[in-house]
Formats: structure tokens, sequence, C-alpha cells
């Protein structure tokens, strides 16, 4: 049986110029780099659009990656980057979102209405912290590769995982047993 | 795990976007393609007002020794100049980076 190629000979094929391993590394990453985005996002569509942004920016940039953090924080971060400068030009629109998720009536199927929970909550974190539990408690990245992605101390990650936690857990009529 | 660390699992999990999307992964190599093509054409473009300032620059010198030549040398040797001149473009375009030939 022939091994699938790592992240990492994917990326120095991409950087010689092979658009088929730049593909791949498309097809394998895409979910989670939007599924990041989108717990970070109000609109599936910024999400979305900030998705390719982040490919299209991973792409010219591939000379860069070293290969010492995983690839997919390496896409993270720059994900991250992309959602913080979002985030600057967009801040009205963000809450207007907010507001409007916070007026949504929350008379839907429990799971329908967790999930809506999840977003306002999500929406009412700040953006670092968001990005953390998205990572962390949505995605499978661990304490480290976040704070790789995060560019941001492992101390304020596992900080921002744990208050995450506890207030999407408060507010959906659980308690946090400090785990 | 208590039961609501299992509901937030749950409700993250649903919002998950599919692990395989064509339509995502053709858009991002379109813009890919589109980027590439413009970088290529910058590229020529930056080539060819480098050549002809080059040249521009060089022709005084380039034109007193051609002159006497290219007098009588046109007659006898102008279509094997243009029949080169043809190869040499061909060549240059087989060359050519593959998106700049696809996007033709």
């Amino acid at each position: 049986m022939i091994d699938a190629p790592s992240d990492a000979e994917l990326a120095h094929a991409a950087g010689s110029g092979s658009q088929e391993a730049f593909s791949r590394l498309v097809d394998r990453h895409q979910s989670g780099v939007r599924a990041f985005l989108r717990r970070t996002c109000a609109r599936r569509d910024d999400a979305d659009d900030l998705a390719q942004e982040t490919f299209l920016t991973a792409w010219s940039t591939l000379g860069r990656y070293r290969g010492d953090a995983s690839f997919r924080a390496w896409l993270c971060a720059i994900a991250y980057r992309k959602r913080l400068g979002f985030e600057r030009s967009r801040t009205r629109s963000a809450r207007r979102d907010a507001q409007y998720l916070e007026t949504t009536p929350m008379t839907l199927t429990p799971t329908l209405d967790d999930r809506l929970t999840v977003e306002r909550v999500m929406q009412t974190l700040p953006l670092e912290q968001r990005a953390a539990v998205a990572l962390c408690l949505a995605g499978d990245f661990s304490h480290q590769e976040a704070a790789d992605a995060l560019g941001s101390p492992l101390g304020t990650v596992k900080s921002h995982v744990t208050r995450g936690r506890a207030r999407l857990l408060e507010a959906m009529g659980g308690c946090d047993d400090g785990r | 795990m208590t039961d609501a660390d299992l509901r937030l699992r749950a409700a993250f999990a649903a919002d998950e976007p599919p692990t395989r999307d064509p339509a995502f992964a053709l858009t991002i190599m379109d813009r890919i393609a589109r980027r590439r093509l413009a970088m290529d054409l910058a590229g020529a473009a930056v080539a060819a007002v480098a050549a002809a300032v080059i040249l521009w620059a060089l022709w005084p010198v380039l034109a007193r020794g051609l002159d006497p030549l290219m007098a009588n040398a046109w007659r006898s040797f102008g279509p094997v100049v243009a029949v080169l001149a043809v190869i040499a473009s061909l060549i240059a375009f087989d060359r050519a980076p593959g998106m700049l030939r696809r996007s033709t």
C-alpha cells in the first residue's frame, strides 16, 4: 500500500509549482479552515470568502511554510489574521448580526435550539477567545496547536478555552465541572 | 463528559462544512489560475518593456553596424530571417508557463 503524501511533502511540491499538490491540500484542509472561520464569523458567506482568501494567501506564501508547525495550524494562523483584518473593517456589521441573533426566537427543535444558542454565545465572546474555542472545542486542535495558530501564549489559550466553555455550557443550561 | 458537553459537541458538529467540497476547491484553483495568469502577463510586460528600453538604448550602435549589411542582405536573407522569427516565436510560446497556454 502506498502512503498518502504528508502535508509537508505536498506543500513542498506545491511550492515548486504543482497545482495538483496544492489542490490536494485544499481538499484536505478546506473543511477545517471553513469550520474555524464559520465559528468566528457571524455570516457563513463571509467565512467562506475569508477561507478562499486564506488559501490564496497560503498559495502565494508557501515558501514561508517551514514545516515546524502543523500545516493546518499554519493555515489557521493565516485565517485568523484574515479574520482580524475583517473584524476591523466590519465591526458595525458584526454588531448588527449579533443583535439579530439575540432577537431570533428560540422556539425550535432542541438541536437547532442548541445550535442557535452556541452561535449566539460564540458571537458574544471576544474574538481571540472565540477563535480558541473554535479550534480546541469545535475543532480537534491541541492547546499548543491553537497557540501556534493564534500566536498567543499557551496559558492564554487554555484560559480562553476554559472561560469560553463555561460561557457556552452555562447558556446551554449545563454546569461547568471545571474540565 | 456532561450532557451539556455532549450537546455542545453535537451543536458544533452539526455546523461542520462537508469533508469534501469540489465546488469550493474548484473556486480556489480557478482564482489561483487567474492570479498566476495575471502574474505571467505582468512578467511578460515587464520583460517586453525592458527589452524595448535596451534596444532603444543600443540602437545607435546597432544601426551603425547593421546599415551596410541590411542594405543588400535583406533581399537574399529576408525570407530566412522571417522563418527563423516565426520558429523562435513558436518555441517561446511552447515554453511559456502552462497557465498562459491554457488561458487562450
